[in-house]
């Protein structure tokens, strides 16, 4: 009975029950603030890969699928250099990186450049849980008529 | 007089006068941040959209003129394809440079947790950003502004 009435540690207590629920919320604004970050570095290195694809796709001594390794590569540098991210890696059956399409009927043709990465929180026991299904992705398209 | 001197439950309180406190600077971190997110990806899909249009042209007289129907399809397209929720608010080609056109654009950018704060009379729910990029494409060379 006297354990029960007893104020002692009762401070110590609720910040117990307290302690939970902040460090829920400061996780949660770390991990979000990551992933915005890590959304924003495939954003720059698709539209990067793009602007490398637009000032090489005139050249004429060069295959599209040359075209494309070089314009793979501009966004993994670019991806590479971001710092939450871990090393490039493409989940199977999804699109390539980087795909110029055959011009249509009227001459039409696409650039469309895809980033695909899987989603590193900072924080491991986030990461184990949901690692399969965190993947973010960013995509850039370039329409352009070839005469 | 003894209710306001006891000090039980002072913690949980506490954080029920905090908790605004903590939502306005999670809004301001998470919101923001995703303002700028928002920011550069209407950045990059209005410079592809106005870039993609320089691609539609005829040449008249050793002139590069940009074709207005074509080259505002295909900005549009870009834009959609870069961006769903962004909206062409302007497609002009330069009246006198005919190899040059402007693409104005905008989005509107839901907040999620600044918008909590209305309860306290200082909530925001949205914003729009506007964007706007001017290309323009010679004959000579084929690079792009």
């Amino acid at each position: 009975m006297r354990i029960i009435k007893s104020n002692k540690g009762q401070s110590a207590l609720e910040t117990a029950v307290i302690l939970p629920f902040i460090l829920f919320i400061l996780f949660a604004m770390i991990s979000l603030g990551i992933y915005i970050y890590d959304h924003s570095v495939l954003l720059l290195a698709a539209n990067k890969a793009t602007d490398t694809g637009i000032g090489i796709l005139s050249i004429d001594d060069m295959s599209d699928s040359e075209k494309e390794i070089k314009i793979e590569e501009a966004a993994r540098n670019f991806v590479n250099s971001g710092i939450f991210l871990e090393e490039p890696d493409e989940p199977d059956g999804l699109p390539e990186l980087a795909l110029i399409s055959e011009a249509d009927e009227n001459g039409e043709r696409k650039l469309s450049v895809t980033v695909i990465r899987r989603f590193n929180c900072g924080l491991p026991f986030v990461n184990k849980i949901f690692r399969d299904n965190m993947i973010i992705k960013a995509q850039s398209t370039y329409i352009f008529k070839e005469y | 007089m003894r209710f306001l001197r006891n000090e039980n439950g002072h913690t949980a309180a506490f954080m029920c006068i905090s908790m605004p406190l903590i939502i306005a600077v999670l809004g301001v971190c998470i919101d923001g941040s995703l303002l700028l997110y928002y920011k550069a990806r209407l950045m990059t899909a209005t410079k592809l959209a106005a870039v993609s249009a320089t691609s539609f042209y005829e040449i008249e007289n050793d002139q590069l003129i940009i074709d207005l129907l074509s080259a505002e399809d295909a900005a549009l397209r870009t834009l959609g394809q870069n961006f769903e929720s962004a909206v062409m608010t302007r497609f002009e080609i330069d009246s006198v440079e005919k190899n040059t056109c402007t693409v104005d654009a905008q989005v509107e950018v839901p907040f999620y947790f600044l918008r909590m704060l209305e309860a306290f009379g200082s909530g925001i729910t949205h914003k729009t950003l506007m964007e706007s990029y001017t290309a323009s494409r010679s004959i000579d060379k084929q690079g792009d502004d």
